[in-house]
């Protein structure tokens, strides 16, 4: 809070030199006439926010200055005003040392700010509360933000400001993210591809393998058979290798031929499928643009469908809020019930209890005279002191013990006196003895003379002093017996005390007894019972008089009845508190609530979603309905499924490629040893179709003769070399293909590898044969993917800026993740703040009612006692004179200013709230110009020292002039004469000034 | 310290403050207003009368005795005869302080017809030394207390803010004496007693029970103060919670009217507007005050429910407090556990800096 410790005014306006000192608490009179006192308010708000009055300046030395307790910091303000009216501000700042200066215009301005708030209307309106509040009303969020602080209100906008930077640092971590799936899916598919590709190399490579051991078995074996039968056709060999090497020569020609037309068909072959290939591409990029458009189509259809749902959800959500609020309805209507049965329960329970006094009363008057007769004699018994009682108990006993206590010491007595007799007895016959003794001594026999003398003299001794003893112990048995017989009489008073006690014990047993029989009250001590016997006295005088008696049974039976009906009430209002916590057990209030939000929040939900789909159909340019996006996503799709199938015989039409390739691979590898061979083997002019007819011939020649050697080794030789021929040109295409299959599985081999090199460089050869036409499928499918996967990464690497490889996925989740969380927790706390301003607005008008309701019958003198607060600051108030709702407008001219001062002050109370910044904790009330007594100015200063209001401010400063006396109090009054201070009383205090 | 310097002797002061007779407050309808001058002569003289039962050899009377000046002749008259019967009862009365009102008091009047044995203005320091008992008394205002004949010295302060600090000035008093303070009580600064009396009269106020304190001065124990409540004033106190009609509140009411001097009722909880318009406060307070009560309403815990805004809470609005709100109903209406922690976490930072006292910057 902001205490107001001192104001200082020198040369302004009617002000010549002024200093006031204000106490912490309580309310301090200015007594000044009305423009020294409208000057004084206007010097202080001057002080504080550097509004200059008119009239402020034009005089030499002007200035006005205030001294302010903030937050416990003294702040003093000083505003010099110039000729011209500038002002000069010059502020200090209480630290350890003392006042220090704050330097620097700006400092100055800033630290002002701080202090007393950048709004200064908003503050101004809490120390001179306004008396018309639609000003105020119309910017009533603004003060609300500058009653709670606008700095502190700006950082919480701000921390709660869904920024563009934040909209672009989630943008972007959505791409990075999008960017690292789609790269992690372009790399599966990818492996994917490699390994059917590498399971594919290797089982066409495992195949050659086997063909080429297959051949090579093949081989050795018609070479065995070819080295038996060569020596069966040793003789014919000649004949034979001639015949052979023609017929193979022109074996090998005709070859050559078929190899070089199936070269040429095979170019033919791969040089189409090319083409085709080559047409495929356009397609591809025709096919990936189509598929964006149907993505963006489905996402617009998606949000459609997510607003349908939403919108769905909402009218379920109402249509739960309805049946939810007939529930709270009838919980209403329960409780009300309720509170009604309790007050009947109440009043039927005071009725039954008025009726049992009333019967009591009738029973009491029907045995009026027996009753004020056991009263009576219940008083003439009643029961001493308890105290007195329980000393006499005391008393009694420590007699007993007196008692006790000296008859032992009398019998002690008198067996000492006994004993000391005997001893006298003795002593005397010793005296009489000795002195016997000594008279026969000095007559007969001289020695026994002083024996018996002496033992005479012995016993005469202790005889005299046993007889002086046996005196004295006579003074002290009669002593004791007196004090026995004292303590006997004292014991025998006690016993009669005690005995007459006992006595009217029973006495008042016997009464009690009889009372309780007529079923009359029987007294707890005697002053009730004093109390019974007068009035049973007074109303038998009554009777007397002529009172009648009330019909005891009657009235009985009346109670007994109310009793029941009390009874029959306070069970009504059991069953109805179990029926409303019953219905309380649902809670349908807070599900209530809950359908609300919800019922919001999916309306919220379907917005969004339709904007979104708004956003996308202008993206695409077309119309923004459902059916416009679902024709165009029909056309998309089929002219995607048009591409696709065309595109689909991609892949074979590849591998047609392939195996073109390969065929023409072959041919030429074919031709090549065939030509090898054919140079190998011909002569120089074997080309001639002359020298190949004649190698014919003589090969037949030299078959017919071998024919004649021998048919058989001749025929075996020739099928020998058959089979081998056969099977070398059969392992060289075999070599051919493995030595391929090598390189596509990346295996550095020379051109005819052997079955063991290729065995040695691939392991587990014959593991799991796959089938080609199985693998087919899914190697299209995954070259298919990723194709389609590196599209996307191509292009959101585009769009994000940055390459697939400097994107690490985790990382992008993570700081998505983290944008999304801010940017949730910046909309939620935009909502919580907005919803928090909007509740503070809305419970203004009724905080300031209910405080109005308080201040209003102290500030109008008892005339006016509840008013309406509505929207807008709108007050009526109650005329009960008139019985009538008013405005402030409709009043006369002091009712006018009551309420109007009233509902200043309400506002100036109950408006801030809880959790406002520093706010002043001084008020400045001024004497109007017709309220002549100050009646309206002192009542309106007691209700500012009222309930609430005393606690938001301590510190009341009115100004004022010739107040009636009596009519209020202030703790300080301060005369101004003349534009100077005279203190009524001592402003100045020894020991501790205000603050 | 030993402050009593007779080694003998004992006295019994009674120190009051607050009356201002005749005070007719402009917050009152003008039936109470006469009801409560009324109430502040009974209080006055029931203090005196209190004060004499309980023995007192003397009564000091602080903040003079009335509201206005001069008073008129009827509150003059009827301070004089309370006073009478304090004199008779043997009591030295001594009247410091004046109240802080423009025109000076009457107690000055009450001094010359030999009512009040001696005045101690405020205007200018002041003392005196009166026999009380068996011991010499040194009264002081303004500071010049110090008294070497007198056994004891008392400081009336006569302003708030002299003794409101910690330590009252050393060497002036052997007790100072705050008339101004509104709640009563004792402490012992360093070697001198301060003692706040607390106001024995009615006042508008009803923050603390009004009273006077006794001091007993005993060499061997000293000064030992003691509040005594005035009895006159003691209200009677009615609360009613949740009435559901203004005849209700009237029922309860009535039997108290005319038994009470001062009744103060609380009412708790809501009622419905026409209900509150037919208990019309204004018009029960006529009629009791008719009856010679004086009737207080205490509505700070009492809502009139059928008003269009009157849905909200009792006290003020908090801004924290409907922040508080306004996430739980958030959290109520979410689905999963993110969204809450999602809420809980925008709370936490609005709270944060909603408490700040000096926020410079925004969180990130």
């Amino acid at each position: 809070m902001i205490f107001l410790e001192r104001l200082i005014a020198h040369h302004v306006g009617e002000i010549d030199d002024v200093d006031f000192v204000f106490l912490p608490r309580g309310h301090h009179l200015i007594d000044a006439p009305p423009k020294a006192a409208a000057t004084l308010s206007a010097a202080l708000r001057c002080a504080l926010f550097g509004d200059l009055a008119p009239g402020f300046g034009g005089r030499e030395g002007a200035l006005v200055g205030a001294s302010i307790l903030a937050g416990g910091v003294t702040y003093a303000i000083e505003r010099r005003i110039a000729g011209d009216g500038r002002l000069t501000t010059s502020l200090a700042r209480g630290g350890s040392s003392g006042l220090v200066p704050v330097r620097g215009r700006e400092r100055i301005e800033r630290e002002l700010e701080r202090v007393l708030g950048a709004d200064s209307e908003a503050m101004a309106a809490l120390i001179w509360p306004p008396r018309e509040l639609e000003p105020l009303a119309d910017r009533l969020r603004d003060v609300l933000r500058a009653w709670l602080g606008l700095r502190r209100m700006n950082v919480l906008a701000a921390s709660v400001e869904v920024s563009q930077d934040v909209r672009e640092a989630e943008r972007l971590a959505s791409l990075h993210v999008a960017l690292a799936k789609a790269a992690e899916a372009h790399a599966t598919a990818v492996a994917e591809v490699q390994q059917i590709e590498s399971a594919r190399k290797r089982e066409r490579a495992a195949r050659a393998v086997r063909q080429l051991e297959e051949a090579e078995r093949l081989v050795a074996e018609a070479e065995d058979e070819r080295r038996r039968m060569a020596t069966l056709a040793e003789g014919f060999e000649r004949h034979i290798e001639r015949a052979e090497h023609a017929l193979a020569l022109a074996h090998l020609l005709d070859h050559r031929d078929a190899a070089v037309g199936r070269l040429h068909a095979a170019q033919a072959r791969r040089i189409g499928f090319e083409r085709q290939v080559a047409g495929l591409i356009d397609l591809r990029s025709e096919l990936t643009v189509s598929e964006q458009r149907l993505t963006t189509l489905e996402r617009g259809l998606a949000a459609y469908s997510r607003a349908d749902a939403a919108a769905s959800a909402a009218d379920q959500a109402g249509r739960a809020s309805s049946t939810v609020g007939d529930d709270v309805a009838a919980l209403e209507r329960a409780r009300q019930e309720l509170s009604a049965s309790r007050s009947k329960a109440e009043r039927l329970a005071a009725q039954a209890k008025r009726a049992q006094t009333l019967s009591d009363r009738a029973n009491e008057d029907a045995n009026l005279p027996g009753a004020q007769r056991l009263w009576r004699q219940w008083l003439d018994h009643a029961p001493e002191d308890n105290d007195d009682a329980e000393a006499a108990e005391a008393e009694a006993a420590t007699l007993h013990d007196q008692l006790n206590t000296l008859e032992t010491a009398v019998r002690a007595q008198e067996r000492d006196a006994q004993l000391r007799t005997g001893w006298r007895r003795v002593a005397s016959g010793g005296a009489v003895a000795g002195l016997a003794t000594g008279v026969l001594g000095l007559l007969a026999f001289a020695p026994l003379a002083p024996l018996g003398l002496a033992v005479g003299m012995v016993g005469t001794l202790a005889g005299i002093w046993l007889t002086l003893a046996d005196r004295g112990n006579a003074g002290s048995a009669e002593g004791l017996e007196r004090e026995l017989d004292r303590v006997a009489r004292a014991l025998q008073r006690t016993e009669r005390r005690r005995l007459a006690t006992a006595q009217a014990r029973d006495a008042r047993t016997r009464i009690e007894r009889q009372l309780q029989q007529l079923d009359l009250e029987v007294p707890s001590d005697a002053r009730r019972a004093m109390v019974l016997r007068d009035s049973a006295t007074a109303r038998l005088r009554h009777m007397v008089d002529g009172d009648t008696r009330s019909d005891s049974t009657e009235l009985r039976t009346e109670a007994d009845a109310a009793a029941l009906a009390a009874e029959d009430a306070a069970r009504d209002v059991r069953r109805l508190e179990a029926r409303v916590a019953t219905m309380n057990r649902s809670d349908p209030e807070q599900q209530l609530i809950t359908a609300a939000a919800e019922r919001r929040t999916q309306l919220e939900k379907a917005a969004d979603a339709r904007r979104a789909a708004e956003r996308l159909t202008d993206e695409l340019r077309i119309g923004a309905s459902r059916e416009e996006i679902e024709a165009s996503r029909r056309n998309t799709l089929r002219k995607i499924q048009k591409l696709q199938q065309q595109l689909s015989g991609g892949p074979d039409l590849e591998l047609k490629r392939q195996v073109a390739i390969r065929d023409e691979t072959r041919a030429n590898d074919e031709l090549a040893a065939m030509e090898a061979e054919i140079s190998r083997r011909r002569g120089t002019d074997s080309e001639r179709t002359p020298d190949r007819a004649r190698a014919v011939q003589i090969a037949r020649f030299a078959a017919i003769a071998a024919q004649m050697g021998s048919e058989r080794a001749h025929s075996a030789a020739r099928g020998a070399s058959l089979r081998g021929r056969t099977v070398q040109a059969a392992s060289r295409r075999h070599t051919t293909d493995l030595a391929a299959a090598l390189r596509a599985l990346g295996i550095d081999s020379d051109a005819d590898p052997t079955a063991a090199e290729a065995r040695a460089a691939i392991p587990d050869l014959d593991a799991e044969p796959i089938d080609a036409e199985q693998v087919r499928r899914p190697l299209r499918q995954a070259r298919e993917a990723a194709r389609r996967t590196e599209t996307q990464v191509q292009t959101l690497e585009l769009r994000a800026g940055v390459d697939h490889t400097d994107i690490d996925a985790a990382d992008a989740q993570r700081r998505l993740d983290q944008a999304l969380q801010a940017r949730r927790v910046r909309e939620i706390g935009q909502t919580i703040v907005r919803d928090a301003l909007v509740a503070s607005l809305e419970s203004l008008p009724a905080s300031i009612e209910r405080e109005l309701r308080i201040i209003l019958p102290a500030a109008s003198a008892g005339r006016f006692w509840d008013a309406r607060c509505r929207e807008g600051l709108d007050v009526d108030v109650w005329d009960p004179q008139a019985e009538a709702w008013r405005t402030p407008c409709d009043l006369d001219g002091a009712s006018r200013e009551q309420v109007e001062r009233a509902l200043a002050l309400a506002f100036a109370i109950a408006g801030p709230p809880l959790d406002a910044t520093d706010l002043p904790a001084f008020i400045w009330l001024e004497q109007s110009a017709t309220d002549h007594d100050g009646a309206i100015l002192q009542a309106a200063a007691a209700a500012a020292g009222l309930g609430g209001a005393a606690q938001r401010y301590p510190q009341v400063i009115a100004t004022g002039h010739s107040l009636a006396a009596g009519l209020g109090r202030f703790d300080r009054v301060t005369r101004l004469t003349d534009g100077h201070t005279a203190n009524v009383l001592q402003a100045v205090s020894r020991i501790r000034e205000a603050g | 310290m030993r402050i009593v310097r007779s080694s003998e002797g004992r006295a019994r002061l009674a120190v009051a403050a607050g009356f201002r007779l005749g005070a007719r407050p402009a917050a009152l309808s003008p039936s109470q207003r006469d009801l409560f001058s009324a109430l502040t002569h009974r209080a006055f003289a029931g203090v005196l009368e209190q004060a004499a039962h309980a023995r007192c050899q003397a009564f000091v009377c602080g903040q003079g005795l009335f509201a206005e000046s001069p008073p008129s002749l009827e509150n003059a008259r009827a301070a004089m005869a309370p006073l009478g019967s304090a004199r008779r009862a043997g009591m030295t009365v001594v009247a410091t302080g004046e109240p802080p009102s423009l025109a000076t008091d009457g107690t000055d009047f009450l001094a010359e017809v030999g009512l009040v044995d001696a005045v101690l203005g405020a205007q200018a320091p002041g003392s005196l030394v009166m026999p009380v008992a068996d011991l010499q008394i040194g009264l002081g205002t303004g500071g010049a207390v110090a008294n070497s004949v007198a056994d004891l010295t008392i400081e009336i302060a006569t302003g708030q803010g002299e003794v409101a600090g910690p330590v009252p000035a050393a060497g002036i008093a052997d007790v100072v004496i705050d008339t101004w303070t509104t709640n009563a009580g004792s402490d012992r600064v360093d070697d001198v007693l301060v003692v706040a009396t607390g106001w024995a009269g009615l006042s508008m106020e009803r923050r603390t029970e009004p009273g006077f304190v006794i001091l007993d001065i005993d060499p061997a124990s000293g000064v030992i103060p003691s509040f005594v409540p005035t009895e006159v004033l003691r209200p009677a106190r009615l609360v009613i919670e949740s009435p559901q009609s203004g005849g209700e509140v009237a029922n309860l009411i009535a039997p108290e009217l005319g038994a009470a001097g001062i009744l103060d009722v609380e009412l708790h909880g809501r009622m419905p507007r026409a209900a509150w318009h037919e208990l019309d406060p204004s018009s029960l307070i006529e009629r009791a005050a008719s009856a010679g009560t004086l009737l207080r309403f205490t509505i700070d815990q009492f809502v009139v429910n059928d008003s269009p805004n009157a849905a909200g809470d009792l006290a003020r609005s908090s801004f924290l407090v409907n922040a508080r709100r306004a996430s739980e109903r958030l959290l109520a209406a979410a689905g999963d556990d993110n969204h809450r922690e999602i809420i809980a976490a925008a709370r936490a930072r609005v709270v944060e800096i909603a408490r700040r006292r000096e926020p410079t910057k925004a969180m990130s």
